[in-house]
């Protein structure tokens, strides 16, 4: 059977006939809370494609088989969803093609409003494509957790370790043991990964290449050598392979220190505050008590994982602005941005929840006074909501819908008419 | 005391690298058109090791999609045998020209505009004709962009559809490693996938 493949921009959904006997164990997120994390299925693969605006795009899911020839797996972004890329908040947009990524995802919430096709309850255990195995097209495909190698190495308290180097004319193999950065039991799997004089060596402020290496004698210039079992962290991508291999991943960075990550973490994370400064912070609606005359106080969940500084911007007794967006978090009123259309207010109380936070949630609640509610503003529904201490900018067009909810989804009419 | 906020940079040279991003402004005033500095690069070595990245990553890329051409001509033998004469696309690093070398062996592939391969998960590999470069031609004077100025001769036993004149090819000599590439990089029997409609969605 033919089965084309996911690109971007498109609009069939396919519901979802699952299997009976596993109607039982479906779990999806609700709207207004958190899924728990552990509840999530856990998959990775290679980022294919991005449709940044609609906050979805492909992976191509690792499983048995031939890894070139899996499909683009379509997933979007839970309004809530964090994303990580270098140990620090991102947007999908700062990710490279090729990037492999770690997955934690749930089936849609409401198929009917998904962003990316419904697939049956049970896919994940169903033979797919040429890969003689299920796995690399699971129906789970609504993403809480996005990270890259080392921030899931990080997360997870996890290094790499540098076991062998086997270099010619500056390309090779390294093996590898990704194990716990303190106490591992010396029974991790070692992997093989290739790398090329287009790999970055990260060094304390110093981005070197494999030539340097060499150079200083760390490398041998051709040949195998023993490195030893020492720490680092990797960034892993794919591209193809050859000798018959089929699933063998790529180093695209390697960080020899904890300043050279640190410093890679700080650079993503001032380009995650400009961004989320300029789209307003994410969050849902928990509770609204009307007023009279349009007034109500809305009380709201910021989304977590962000930088603290961000946060830090709710302040009691400052005014604020709140809009209402879509799931995509998507503005909804065309080129009258989000300044023009939102709620506006004052800050009445800034609330941290005790206790660990679900993931997702920031563990801060705001409660949000303003003297004309508009709609959209209800309880489950996801907002925006900008501390006014933040720049006033428009979002750019593929950042809003105009005059057609159909425009989520593009069919080809999207092309523009001229 | 208020710190200093503005600084005369007298004239320093620099290059730049340029975003946009939204600027303030409320939709009917502002800065509308108002551009970004994403880099900034001080000193010559400074983007000559960015351009070495770069560069070492688009080896890596041409070498397992293979060098981009077309073909200029078609001489017809016997029994499936021809010499195809093609311009190597420009743009490249020269070490990916200089690995065209004559009496060298090289695959070449039929592919469609946007260079995809365009015969399914049989790769490039499987299904391009083999043969020899049987001729290496460097064109004087001033090349147009676009082209590396590098004419190739290639003779095969057994020429394929889509090796003719002005069509795209893809061509791999010998020395660059075999590859598959990704499924979203080959059509697979229907040249709609070039532009895709609602249809394209898995049927799972």
């Amino acid at each position: 059977m033919k089965r084309p493949f996911f690109v971007l921009g498109c609009s069939l959904l396919l519901l979802g006939g699952g299997a009976a006997n596993a109607a039982d164990e479906i779990f999806r997120p609700e709207a207004g809370k958190f899924p728990p994390l552990e509840k999530a299925h856990s998959y990775r693969g290679e980022l294919v494609f991005v449709d940044h605006a609609n906050r979805r795009g492909s992976i191509r899911v690792v499983g048995p088989g031939m890894f070139f020839r899996n499909d683009p797996h379509p997933f979007a972004l839970l309004p809530y969803a964090i994303v990580r890329y270098h140990g620090a908040p991102a947007d999908l947009r700062d990710i490279p093609l090729g990037t492999v990524l770690h997955v934690r995802a749930f089936l849609p919430p409401d198929p009917k409003l998904s962003a990316v096709p419904v697939l049956p309850v049970d896919n994940k255990s169903r033979p797919a494509n040429y890969s003689g195995g299920g796995g690399t097209a699971p129906a789970e495909n609504h993403v809480l957790l996005l990270e890259d190698e080392p921030s899931h190495c990080q997360r997870g308290g996890m290094i790499w370790r540098l076991k062998e180097v086997d270099l010619k004319s500056q390309a090779g193999m390294v093996i590898a043991t990704r194990e716990p950065k303190q106490g591992g039991d010396g029974k991790a799997t070692e992997e093989k990964l290739t790398f090329d004089a287009a790999t970055r060596i990260l060094r304390g402020r110093e981005r070197l290449e494999i030539a340097d290496l060499i150079a200083e004698g760390a490398w041998p210039a051709e040949g195998k050598k023993s490195l030893g079992s020492q720490a680092v962290q990797l960034g892993i991508t794919w591209k193809p392979t050859p000798d018959g291999v089929f699933t063998r991943f790529h180093i695209s960075d390697i960080w020899l220190d904890d300043t050279s990550l640190q410093r890679a973490a700080k650079s993503q994370t001032e380009t995650h505050k400009a961004f989320i400064r300029s789209r307003w912070m994410p969050a849902w609606v928990d509770a609204v008590e009307y007023g009279k005359f349009g007034r109500a106080t809305v009380t709201a969940t910021l989304f977590g994982g962000m930088d603290d500084s961000l946060y830090a911007d709710f302040k009691k007794g400052t005014s604020a602005m709140m809009n209402s967006v879509e799931n995509t978090l998507k503005h909804t009123h065309g080129a009258y941005g989000p300044a023009h259309m939102c709620s506006r207010g004052s800050i009445l109380d800034v609330i941290k929840t005790p206790g660990e936070a679900p993931l997702g949630s920031s563990g801060i609640q705001i409660r949000f006074e303003t003297d004309l509610i508009i709609e959209g503003l209800r309880p489950g529904r996801p907002v925006r909501v900008r501390p006014t201490v933040w720049p006033q900018v428009q979002v750019p067009r593929e950042e809003y819908l105009n005059d057609s909810l159909e425009e989520r989804f593009p069919t080809p009419a999207i092309f523009p008419k001229y | 005391m208020a710190r200093q906020r503005k600084k005369s940079l007298a004239g320093q040279s620099v290059l730049l690298g340029i975003t946009w991003r939204p600027a303030p402004g409320d939709g009917l005033n502002g800065a509308f058109t108002q551009f970004h500095i994403s880099d900034i690069w001080l000193d010559v070595a400074a983007i000559e090791s960015a351009a070495e990245f770069q560069t070492e990553t688009h080896k890596a890329f041409i070498r397992s999609r293979w060098m981009p051409a077309w073909v200029d001509a078609v001489e017809y033998g016997k029994f499936g045998r021809a010499t195809v004469t093609a311009t190597l696309f420009g743009g490249m690093d020269p070490s990916l020209y200089a690995d065209f070398q004559k009496d060298f062996q090289a695959q070449i592939n039929g592919s469609e505009s946007t260079l995809k391969h365009a015969a399914g998960h049989y790769g490039p590999g499987h299904v391009a004709s083999n043969g020899k470069i049987v001729a290496v031609t460097k064109a004087s004077g001033e090349i147009p962009l676009g082209s590396s100025g590098i004419q190739i001769q290639f003779e095969t036993d057994l020429i394929i559809e889509g090796i003719r004149p002005t069509r795209v090819v893809r061509i791999r000599p010998e020395s660059w490693p075999k590859m598959q590439i990704p499924r979203e990089e080959f059509d697979n029997g229907n040249f709609e996938e070039r532009f895709p409609t609602p249809a394209i969605f898995p049927r799972y």
